[in-house]
């Protein structure tokens, strides 16, 4: 599988001194979802502003596709387009996103900084058609609900066609019908071939991903989602899906059980393990 | 609990939101003014704008006057919000600061009341129509000055002043000033209800400002954050201090005939308060 970052003894302090990041180690590779997670004050979105050129690592070093990221290449300003066409970062905040005065010149922001005038309006049409958006184009973002408004910061990366995708906190303070909506859209972008890196602490969006790190300044896990109910999950503070907890409940009093960490999966299990005389 | 300050806040801070979301809607409204390009839509009403400020007479500023307000009612503004926004507040603002003008110490003339014979304090007749002059003209400036927002979306105002040579920072900074005061007086009146829910007692003058000088730090800190995480985001999406613009508007015959008519009319007016016509 193609390596697209290459995270090595990566470590950051914040201007004040404090430690971000100690000593990060991590892969990603090519159209897998990567969930990393972490309770508060983790590292974890300094990691993603780290992966997408933001800030710099203290010391340390990461790659992508190969190439040392460092803030001359990224000062190289053909560089910097085709990283920034590369890789898309949706903030946890969209309001911080949304800083033009129209939703359609929001989403053609990317586009005109990288591509002609004509190939940018056409882009920019195209991805609000198919995030089903196209309705909002004159509204101020001021007026968009919370959904809508992530709906909106994800297109306006989806408008320049990333291979990667770095999702901070993507679910955070959405109801459960945009919860849902986002959902489908990483397990779409997966489907079409991108890589997905997702930061968050809610286990039940992890679920998607393909393999995980947990990240409190140091990695202290990286493995499949399922094999994370080894660890103390209080302790890392982390938003266990309440299915898995009951199983865990169960696990804890001596039943021999596995971790499901979705419904399906639970309804699966159980399927299979209830005798048949129960079954309606 | 009766705490003035915190009321008086928060009521000020919707009435904003709520005429600045009002106003919005007249923008995309059917009317003379909607329909023109911008550029020719802003210039044209600057030069009602340079007219008003270059006429003397009261005659001439109330012609101004009227043109402003059959221009507002041309474009289905309703009349009664429109005069309320520029006949009510800002000649209020203008009148204070020309009162000092009317007294024969600053503009010396024909007493029409006298206030004190010695030493010699009167009202004049020349400082009044000065005060006069001076408020209509505030006035008449502000009236076409409020058709921009009124009648343009702002992204469409924004482009209009890249297409005529506005610097971009200027831009950008107004830019991103509409964009967030939204949302920072959001962030106000969130904070000022969350005060509001907590105050047990009325505050004292001195404790009201202790307390809004906290909120004020607090937002202050909280906009730094924010202006930094928008610089980061912007930069994440190729920006590399510039903001491209599109400019989709043409210019018509209907167009230059308004800026036709808008020279021609500013240019009578003007020579007709200077005597010339």
């Amino acid at each position: 599988m193609k390596e697209i970052y290459k995270v090595v003894d990566v470590s950051y302090k914040y201007p004040n001194g404090s430690t971000a990041l100690e000593d990060v180690n991590l892969n990603i590779y090519k159209n897998e979802i990567v969930a990393i997670l972490g309770p508060n004050g983790a590292g974890k979105t300094t990691l993603l502003k780290i992966m997408n050129g933001l800030v710099f690592p203290s010391s340390g070093e990461i790659y992508f596709e190969g190439k040392k990221l460092t803030d001359e290449i990224l000062r190289n300003k053909e560089l910097m387009k085709e990283f920034r066409r590369k890789v898309g970062f949706v903030f946890q905040n969209p309001d911080v996103m949304l800083f033009n005065p129209t939703v359609w010149e929001e989403v053609a922001f990317s586009p005109l900084h990288l591509y002609s005038k004509e190939k940018a309006i056409e882009k920019t049409d195209e991805t609000l058609k198919n995030m089903k958006i196209y309705h909002l184009k004159d509204r101020h973002p001021y007026n968009l609900s919370g959904g809508e408004k992530k709906k909106v910061s994800i297109s306006c990366i989806l408008s320049v066609e990333p291979d990667v995708i770095l999702m901070d906190e993507p679910t955070s303070a959405l109801d459960p019908k945009s919860r849902l909506e986002v959902m489908d859209l990483i397990r779409s972008f997966k489907d079409s071939g991108k890589t997905v890196v997702i930061v968050t602490h809610d286990l039940n969006l992890a679920c998607l991903a393909d393999r995980c790190y947990v990240l409190n300044k140091k990695v202290i896990f990286d493995g499949k989602v399922k094999d994370l109910f080894s660890l103390n999950l209080d302790e890392l503070n982390l938003d266990v899906p309440d299915v898995s907890k009951l199983f865990l409940k169960l696990k804890e009093r001596g039943y021999d059980v596995d971790i499901p960490t979705t419904i399906d999966e639970a309804v699966d299990y159980l399927s299979k393990i209830m005798p048949q005389k129960n079954k309606k | 609990m009766d705490n003035k300050l915190f009321d008086k806040t928060i009521e000020h801070v919707i009435k904003y939101l709520n005429e600045s979301i009002f106003f919005e809607k007249y923008t995309k409204s059917e009317g003379l003014l909607q329909s023109l390009e911008s550029r020719v839509k802003i210039i044209s009403l600057v030069i009602f704008i340079v007219g008003s400020v270059l006429s003397k007479h009261i005659l001439t500023l109330l012609i101004f006057n009227a043109i402003a307000l059959l221009l507002a009612y041309l474009s289905n503004i309703p009349m009664y919000q429109y005069l309320k926004r520029v006949y009510v507040f800002i000649p209020i603002f203008a009148g204070l600061i020309a009162i000092p003008v009317m007294f024969n110490i600053m503009t010396p003339g024909k007493d029409l009341i006298v206030l004190l014979n010695n030493p010699h304090i009167s009202i004049t007749y020349e400082g009044v129509k000065y005060a006069i002059t001076f408020t209509l003209r505030v006035a008449t400036c502000v009236s076409f000055a409020v058709l921009i927002p009124i009648t343009t979306q702002w992204n469409k105002v924004t482009s209009a002043m890249h297409k005529l040579g506005i610097p971009e920072v200027v831009i950008t900074i107004t830019n991103l000033a509409y964009r967030y005061i939204f949302l920072l007086l959001n962030f106000i009146l969130d904070m000022m209800y969350s005060r509001k829910s907590r105050a047990i007692k009325k505050l004292g003058m001195v404790e009201s400002w202790k307390e809004a000088g906290k909120a004020i730090g607090a937002l202050f800190i909280k906009t730094y954050q924010m202006g930094e995480e928008t610089y980061y985001a912007m930069l994440s999406r190729g920006y590399t201090g510039e903001i491209k613009h599109i400019y989709m508007e043409k210019i018509t015959s209907k167009d230059i005939l308004f800026l036709a008519f808008s020279i021609i009319i500013t240019a009578i007016l003007v020579l007709f308060d200077r005597g010339v016509v």
